[in-house]
């Protein structure tokens, strides 16, 4: 379920000649993903990653014409909006943190403390939401394979393989996370 | 750092990276709103554009024609008059009222009494009709389906600006 090129091609078209139901489409099928990737990067902090992900929505239709499926899928697209979106906001965040009293009630992130492997769930969100979906679907929702098959509309066997090519990428994307981890934490 | 793929409870440590909730619901619905309502702004100043475009050629038109018809070259007066040009008639277009497609048996006999070229532009526009209309995509997917299978092979993967996303993709499909 990889997205296809030419289906993303057609979708941008639509949506950028003004057709609602194509860009719903590449909204709902990116919203959870991205809201996750921002989550996880503002220490999940709810209030900051919906404030990220509305932002980075807003500008990825604004410049929908910019988006060029040849040189890369939406999702990656859009992450990279995301991406600086973050930044640029966390330059806010720490003067806002800075300036604002403590204590009025409201946590500043959703959980104390360190939520499981950081990295691992960092890592976790850098995966295309088809990815995701079906590691969620085997680790957290506990399907059979059977039942996830049935939710994709695959055969069990193209599932195996689907969560196969997952974990790989996500053992890339581990990778690649630990590392940038351990040269931020040696710069400090 | 401790590699988490040769952890023995691997199983476990994905669930937990995994485990994050998605997008509220009404934070969801206000960002599908105000993007959408961005989308929908492109297609009124695309329609305002063409709109702008036919009054321009309408007025364009009717400040040439008058100065045609007066021109004081003979030969072209002359030619006007003793070759008038035969008005071209269109074949009427198929029938696209809605409760033609609203009604399937309706819809059934329009197709039947229709030609290969009319029955293609009725299959199409029903598909749009449903994905437009009634939001259906799986009746258009199914209208759309059947239009890919009796469209030829240059109908069938050429680009079409007028197609909607979905028979877009399936087009590309093919």
């Amino acid at each position: 379920m990889m997205p296809d090129t030419s289906e993303e091609r057609a979708l941008r078209d639509a949506a950028l000649r003004g057709d609602e139901h194509a860009w719903r489409v590449l909204f709902d099928r990116h919203a959870d993903a991205a809201y996750r990737y921002a989550y996880v990067r503002t220490g999940r902090h709810r209030e900051r990653a919906e404030e990220a992900t509305q932002e980075a929505w807003m500008i990825a239709v604004k410049k929908l014409s910019a988006f060029d499926p040849a040189r890369a899928p939406f999702g990656a697209w859009f992450q990279g909006i995301l991406t600086r979106v973050l930044a640029n906001q966390r330059r806010r965040w720490a003067i806002r943190d800075a300036s604002e009293a403590p204590l009025d009630g409201r946590e500043p992130a959703d959980e104390t403390g360190p939520g499981g492997n950081e990295v691992l769930a960092r890592a976790f969100t850098e995966l295309p939401p088809d990815y995701q979906d079906a590691i969620r679907a085997k680790y957290i929702e506990g399907f059979t394979m059977r039942e996830i098959a049935d939710r994709f509309r695959r055969t069990p066997k193209a599932v195996e393989s689907l969560l196969a090519r997952a974990r790989i990428a996500l053992r890339e994307a581990y990778a690649a996370e630990a590392a940038q981890t351990e040269e931020q934490s040696r710069h400090e | 750092m401790n590699d988490p793929f040769d952890h023995p409870d691997f199983d476990h440590e994905i669930a937990r990276a995994a485990d994050l909730p998605p997008l509220d619901p009404d934070a969801r619905a206000a960002i599908l709103s105000a993007t959408t309502r961005h989308v929908r702004r492109r297609r009124y100043i695309r329609h305002m554009w063409q709109a702008a475009a036919l009054i321009a050629a309408f007025i364009s038109g009717a400040i040439l024609m008058p100065r045609a018809a007066t021109s004081p070259t003979e030969p072209q007066q002359m030619a006007a008059t003793e070759n008038p040009i035969a008005p071209v008639l269109e074949p009427a277009p198929p029938e696209t009222t809605l409760p033609i497609y609203n009604d399937p048996e309706a819809f059934a006999m329009v197709y039947d009494n229709a030609t290969p070229g009319e029955r293609l532009d009725l299959l199409k526009a029903a598909g749009d009709y449903a994905l437009n209309v009634e939001s259906d995509i799986r009746t258009a997917i199914d209208y759309y389906k059947l239009w890919i299978d009796l469209a030829d092979e240059a109908a069938r993967t050429q680009y079409n600006r007028n197609d909607t996303w979905l028979l877009a993709s399936l087009k590309h499909y093919k």
